[in-house]
């Protein structure tokens, strides 16, 4: 069977509707996927746009609550607060540090269970690496009480010992952002190392051979084919996860954190959720989210124009 | 081959359509009760109505008996969510739309909120179909749920204060000591407690005294240094307190300073738990039991309960925790417990939308007058007589063992409880203790609750922002000389005199301030 697909050469370069018609039970297939991302992402996109410009009331509903005056007003109250600055640095800095740690980590960790030549060990590392990920971040933060804890944690119980002073791991505002990143990579690098790994699968073994057959040792067949050869894949998950930039981790710093640690991981996710959810504030926590939204999509496009230089883009 | 492309299609069609159907309810939708009730499937005219309760804070098991029989005495069926007392759960209903026939609301701040969106049924007009209810409040309490002349909202019973410092007198024995009545007092034992390696184990990690920290209205009698900002006068630094007539930021009266500065020396002594900003009830317990503590300021529902006691001693059998019984005094005050003016803060509350279902709302202004009745205060506050409790000649209540069982009662004590009464019956292992936390420990009230938030600026942040600072300056993290530009910034950034001067208004309309 026939079926063209994309642009048919010596056409004109827009598609023509008969040449749309023939792919008719493809567009249907798309037709659900569609129609979800319709009602579970496009609307709620324009719920929000109109909440945040207006004083949202739950009796008068999003089309009958009033505009707010003047229609910026929950915008302009974010940014001029005096928490503006702080949550957006420190989400930013939590959010670049699980980036710039997380990344090389995973693709090192990835390099290294490949160059693993005794299977078991290198399915067993594997298998203990990505365990972590199925952990909730309640029985994270659990086993983070457990080992850090100042008065009783196994680790400051050892430096107590060799040392004589503790280090107050979840109470010192700088320590607990360093526990954040450090637990987050300890739960999602071996996860994300199995996208490098199916990157690094798919490389052509001719290459290594031919690079053994020159002389080339292990470090330079790693620096030389392995890692050009997943460089697009790195870029890739690299464009991705700048347009989450401003996620710096919701549903991890909310279990963890507390009222000492704010200064350094409060983020705007956590703020909003306290403005909206606990106190009632809907039309504020909506611009909020949607400033972040904003945000990450502005940075998505900004990565893309620059990881187009290296020849490697999502567009 | 169309024909099979077709074919794949429709069956991708199908799978989308069945993975798209919920088939698990969300956590916060009812489970449904096990078995439909006889009147529900016959459909007669007679069936019970059906009431929607959301946000009651406690899980109530399947075994529960008081509720059926509250259902069947009424003729109602009570169809209870549990939140677990958290707000964002009824925020979330809310804000869809779907909003529960009656709602535990947490905050008066909140209720405040609900109120101006018009969620809420004025009950003004209705108080003479709930007279048991009318009266069983005091005027006070009714204008802590008015706004604007109308009533919004069914206040709860308020509690009897249940704080104060505790200390383990086992090793305040062995120490040689005895109940300190002066800071220099508590830190010398404090100091020696913490030298003394009393737990045995070789090791220099005791910390003498602990808690937890966080604002007024979420440590539920365990913040720990509560007995300290007492004793200058002072309540919990993010709450409005009422001094030489006026309302007033506590963290911003020089006395709170001054408490700080004293907290610093125990701080400085190494005789604070470092970790009490990440503590919790849970971890607090373990370490009060381990050993590592042998101070803690708290509620005797925390640590006296025959459970708790049980949790105590599980390490160290003799460990013996009970209250100071003298008071710690300074120039500025007595040591004693924080409070909010607005009492029980939860209160319940009716949807608006129930005038349009008249026989609903008459069923549920008969429910909430029956549970203040006699008898229906009796049923939530102890259940069922001749099981879990039993009237002597006298007329008094006595407890029978099966009342033990009902340890999520307070969940649904909906109007409170005759709260000195049901705890000396309920927790009569521990009257003493509660007579003294009840009559002589100082109680000092804050007002924070039953301010309106004002318009342009956030209180939850103020109240995050003040709490966050002064566990700096509790553990040194920031200077105290930056104590000054700490406060500055409280008025300039966070406009908290804008705040101040709402609570001044409100309270003087409540009649606190003259």
């Amino acid at each position: 069977m026939h079926m063209p697909l994309g642009r048919i050469p010596g056409k004109s370069s827009k598609y023509s509707w008969p040449n749309l018609k023939s792919q008719g039970a493809f567009l249907l297939m798309l037709l659900p996927g569609l129609i979800f991302y319709f009602i579970y992402l496009y609307l709620p996109i324009g719920a929000a746009i109109l909440v945040s410009i207006k004083d949202y009331g739950v009796k008068s509903g999003i089309f009958k609550s009033p505009i707010a005056s003047p229609w910026y007003k929950h915008f302009s109250f974010f940014i001029k607060s005096p928490y503006f600055w702080p949550l957006l640095r420190n989400t930013m800095l939590i959010s670049m540090s699980k980036m710039l740690l997380g990344i090389p980590l995973a693709v090192m960790l990835a390099i290294l269970l490949n160059e693993c030549r005794v299977n078991k060990l290198k399915r067993a590392v594997q298998t203990l690496t990505y365990m972590p990920h199925f952990l909730s971040w309640v029985v994270i933060y659990g086993m983070c009480f457990i080992l850090f804890s100042e008065t009783n944690g196994l680790i400051n119980d050892w430096l107590r010992t060799l040392t004589g002073s503790t280090v107050p791991f979840l109470t010192n505002p700088a320590a607990f952002r360093n526990l954040v990143i450090g637990s987050d990579i300890w739960k999602s690098t071996g996860w994300s190392a199995i996208i490098y790994l199916a990157a690094i699968s798919g490389i052509d073994p001719q290459l290594y051979e031919a690079a053994y057959i020159d002389g080339a040792s292990r470090a330079k067949t790693i620096w030389h084919i392995t890692l050009p050869s997943i460089a697009n894949v790195i870029v890739l998950t690299l464009i991705l996860r700048c347009g989450t930039i401003l996620n710096a981790g919701f549903d991890q710093i909310y279990v963890m954190y507390n009222e000492g640690v704010y200064s350094t991981v409060d983020i705007i996710d956590t703020w909003v959720f306290r403005t909206g959810f606990e106190n009632f504030n809907l039309s504020l926590s909506s611009a909020v989210g949607l400033f972040k939204s904003f945000v990450s999509f502005l940075m998505i496009v900004t990565v893309n124009q620059i990881s187009r230089h290296w020849g490697e883009s999502l567009w | 081959m169309k024909r099979i492309v077709v074919l794949v299609l429709c069956m991708l069609m199908m799978l989308a359509v069945a993975c798209s159907t919920p088939s698990t309810p969300s956590p916060t939708q009812p489970a449904e009760k096990p078995s439909a009730k006889p009147a529900e499937t016959a459909g007669t005219s007679d069936e019970p109505i059906v009431i929607n309760l959301f946000g009651v804070p406690t899980t109530i098991p399947e075994t529960d008996p008081v509720i059926p029989e509250l259902e069947s005495r009424l003729g109602i069926e009570l169809n209870i969510e549990s939140t677990g007392g958290d707000e964002s759960l009824l925020v979330a209903r809310l804000a869809g739309g779907d909003i529960p026939d009656v709602f535990r609301v947490t905050t008066i701040s909140n209720l405040s909120a609900y109120y101006k969106d018009g969620v809420l049924l004025n009950l003004k007009d209705y108080m003479d179909e709930m007279p048991n209810v009318r009266d069983m409040f005091t005027e006070q309490q009714w204008a802590r749920v008015t706004f604007n002349g109308g009533i919004y909202g069914i206040p709860r019973r308020p509690e009897e204060n249940y704080n104060c410092w505790y200390i383990r007198k086992d090793w305040l024995d062995a120490l040689g000591k005895e109940d300190p009545a002066t800071f220099d007092e508590l830190l010398d034992i404090a100091v020696a407690m913490s030298k003394a390696d009393l737990d045995g184990n070789g090791k220099n990690d005791t910390y003498a005294i602990s808690g937890t920290y966080g604002p007024a209205v979420s440590t539920f009698g365990r913040g720990a240094f509560e007995g300290f900002w007492t004793a200058y006068g002072v309540t919990n630094p993010e709450t409005i307190m009422i001094k030489d007539n006026a309302a007033v930021l506590s963290v911003t009266l020089p006395e709170f300073r001054k408490s700080i500065e004293e907290i610093r020396r125990f701080v400085e002594a190494g005789v604070v738990d470092p970790e009490i900003i990440a503590n919790n009830s849970d971890s607090l317990l373990e370490k009060m039991a381990t050993g590592k503590a042998g101070i803690a300021y708290g509620a005797w529902s925390n640590y006296n309960k025959i459970e708790q006691i049980k949790t105590l001693t599980s390490v160290f059998p003799d460990a013996e925790w009970v209250p100071m019984r003298k008071q710690i005094t300074t120039e500025y005050g007595v040591s004693g417990a924080t409070k909010s003016a607005s009492g029980n803060d939860a209160v319940y509350a009716i949807n608006a939308d129930l005038v349009d279902q008249p026989e609903k709302l008459d069923a549920v202004f008969n429910m909430f007058n029956y549970m203040a009745t006699e008898e229906g205060d009796l049923l939530l506050s102890f259940g069922i007589e001749g099981e879990h409790y039993e009237i002597d000649s006298n007329g008094t209540v006595k407890k029978l063992e099966k009342m033990n069982e009902l340890t999520y009662g307070w969940g649904i004590q909906f109007l409170g409880r005759p709260d000195m009464l049901y705890c000396m019956t309920k927790f009569d292992n521990c009257a003493d203790v509660i007579e003294y936390a009840a009559n002589e420990v100082k109680v000092y009230y804050h007002y924070g609750q039953l301010v309106e938030q004002p318009e342009g600026i956030n209180v939850s942040d103020i109240e995050s922002y003040i709490l966050e600072q002064v566990s700096q300056f509790i553990y040194g993290t920031r200077s105290m000389n930056e104590w000054d530009s700490f406060i500055d910034t409280l008025y300039s950034a966070y406009s908290v005199q804008t705040y101040v001067d709402a609570a001044n208004e409100t309270l003087k309309e409540l009649g606190y301030i003259k």
